[in-house]
C-alpha cells in the first residue's frame, strides 16, 4: 500500500485553501451566465421595443378611421374651393372657430403654433385649417389675415351658412350664437376640439382644446 | 432695531419672489396685491381680446373685483369661458359671483379658457412685448392701475 497522496484538486481530500479560488471563479462565471444572459436579453428587447413601439397618442384615436368628410360649399380665403383630397400626403389639423373669439380660439391656435415650432421643417407638411362658425362676420379677407398672422401653415375656410352648418354637422361640431356683449358684438359657442386628418386623408384623431403643446407636437410627429 | 430691519427686508424679498415678475406686482398698503396681468398678442383683425389678471388678498379687508377699464378697449367686462363636453361657451361673470370675491387670504386667478377680462373693441392690436395699463375696479378699494404685459405664454 502506498502512502496516500494529496491531490490538490481532489474536492474531498484536497486542501480547501488550494481549491477554493478556482471554484470561486467558476461559480462567478456560472453566476454571470445565469444572471447576465437574461439581463442582456431583456436589455436588447427593451431597446428594440423603444425603437419600434407604436406611438401612444394623447388625443382620442378613431377606432375605425374614415375618409375625412368633404367640405363641398366651403372656400379658402382666396376664393378657391376647399378640396381636402388635394392635401393628401400632408397632415391637416382641423378646427372650427371664429375671429371674434377672444379667449379659446387664440389660446388654441397659439398652442398649435407652438407645437408646429417644435416640429421644425416638418411643420411645412401640416396645414392648420379653421372653418369659421361665424361666416356672417368672418369675411374671407378678415379670416385670411387673421389666420396668416399665426404663420404660413394656417388657413381659413368659410362659405354660406348652410354649407358651414352641413360641414360642421358631418364633423360632429356644434355651434350656435351665444352671449350678447351688449355693444352689438356677440359670442359664438362652438365645439372647441381639434381634429387630425392623416396623410392618407383619414380622420384619425381628436384633441381636446386644452391639450398641451408637447403632447400635440408628439402626436403630430407620429402622424407625419 | 437692526433685527427688525432684517426681518422686514426678508419679508420684502418673500413678497417679491412670490410675484414672479417683480416689477409688475402692485401691492396696496393693506395687502391687496395684483400679482399678474397679461394678454396674448392679438391676431390681425381681432376685434376683442382677453386679459388675465391675478389678484391676491394678503389679509386686506374682504372685497371683490367688479370690473376694469383701459384706453385700449372700448369696454371691459369679466367673462367666464366654460368648456363643457368639448363645447366652449362664454358668459359675463356676475360681479356678485364668488368667482370675483377677494376674501382675506383668497385670490382671483384668471387664466386662458377660464375666467378673464374681455377687452371688447380693441383700439389697436396687442403686439408681443407691448405693455398697456388697465384700471381694476373693486367694490371697496379705490381703482388700481396695473400694467398688462403682452406675452405669448
Amino acid at each position: 500500500m502506498s502512502a496516500p497522496t494529496i491531490d490538490p484538486l481532489d474536492p474531498i481530500d484536497g486542501d480547501v485553501e488550494a481549491t477554493s479560488p478556482p471554484r470561486g471563479r467558476h461559480r462567478l462565471r456560472t453566476f454571470s451566465l445565469i444572471v447576465g444572459t437574461p439581463m442582456l436579453v431583456v436589455a436588447l428587447a427593451f431597446g428594440a421595443f423603444s425603437l419600434f413601439r407604436p406611438h401612444i397618442y394623447s388625443g382620442t384615436v378613431m377606432q375605425a378611421p374614415t375618409a375625412a368628410p368633404s367640405m363641398d360649399g366651403l372656400e379658402w380665403t382666396d376664393g378657391t374651393p376647399v378640396d381636402l383630397d388635394a392635401l393628401q400626403g400632408d397632415v391637416v389639423v382641423l378646427y372650427f372657430g371664429y375671429t371674434g373669439c377672444p379667449d379659446v380660439c387664440p389660446t388654441t391656435l397659439a398652442q398649435v403654433g407652438k407645437a408646429l415650432d417644435r416640429l421644425g421643417d416638418d411643420a411645412r407638411r401640416v396645414h392648420v385649417v379653421m372653418v369659421s362658425v361665424d361666416p356672417a362676420r368672418d369675411t374671407p379677407e378678415l379670416l385670411g389675415e387673421y389666420m396668416s398672422s399665426y404663420g404660413p401653415e394656417f388657413a381659413g375656410a368659410t362659405g354660406p351658412i348652410d354649407a358651414v352648418e352641413r360641414v360642421a354637422s358631418t364633423y360632429g361640431i356644434f355651434f350656435a350664437r351665444g352671449d350678447d356683449y351688449g355693444n352689438g358684438d356677440y359670442a359664438v359657442d362652438h365645439t372647441a376640439t381639434l381634429m387630425g386628418i392623416d396623410t392618407s386623408g383619414h380622420l384619425r384623431i381628436v384633441w381636446p382644446a386644452t391639450l398641451d403643446v408637447d403632447r400635440l407636437a408628439s402626436d403630430l410627429r407620429a402622424l407625419l | 432695531m437692526r433685527r427688525t430691519a432684517r426681518v422686514a427686508a426678508s419679508l420684502v424679498l418673500v413678497v417679491g419672489a412670490c410675484g414672479g415678475d417683480d416689477d409688475d406686482v402692485v401691492v396696496l398698503a393693506d395687502g391687496m396685491a395684483v400679482v399678474d396681468a397679461w394678454a396674448r398678442p392679438t391676431p390681425t383683425g381681432a376685434r376683442d381680446a382677453a386679459v388675465y389678471v391675478t389678484v391676491e388678498n394678503r389679509n386686506a379687508p374682504a372685497d371683490r373685483l367688479i370690473g376694469a377699464s383701459s384706453a385700449r378697449c372700448m369696454v371691459m367686462a369679466p367673462h367666464l369661458t366654460v368648456i363643457d363636453d368639448d363645447i366652449a361657451s362664454m358668459s359675463q361673470a356676475d360681479a356678485e359671483a364668488d368667482l370675483l370675491a377677494l376674501l382675506p387670504g383668497g385670490r382671483v386667478e384668471m387664466n386662458p379658457n377660464d375666467l378673464h377680462f374681455m377687452c371688447l373693441g380693441l383700439t389697436t392690436p396687442l403686439v408681443l412685448g407691448d405693455r398697456f395699463d388697465i384700471v381694476l375696479q373693486f367694490h371697496a378699494h379705490d381703482p388700481v392701475t396695473v400694467p398688462v404685459e403682452v406675452a405669448d405664454r
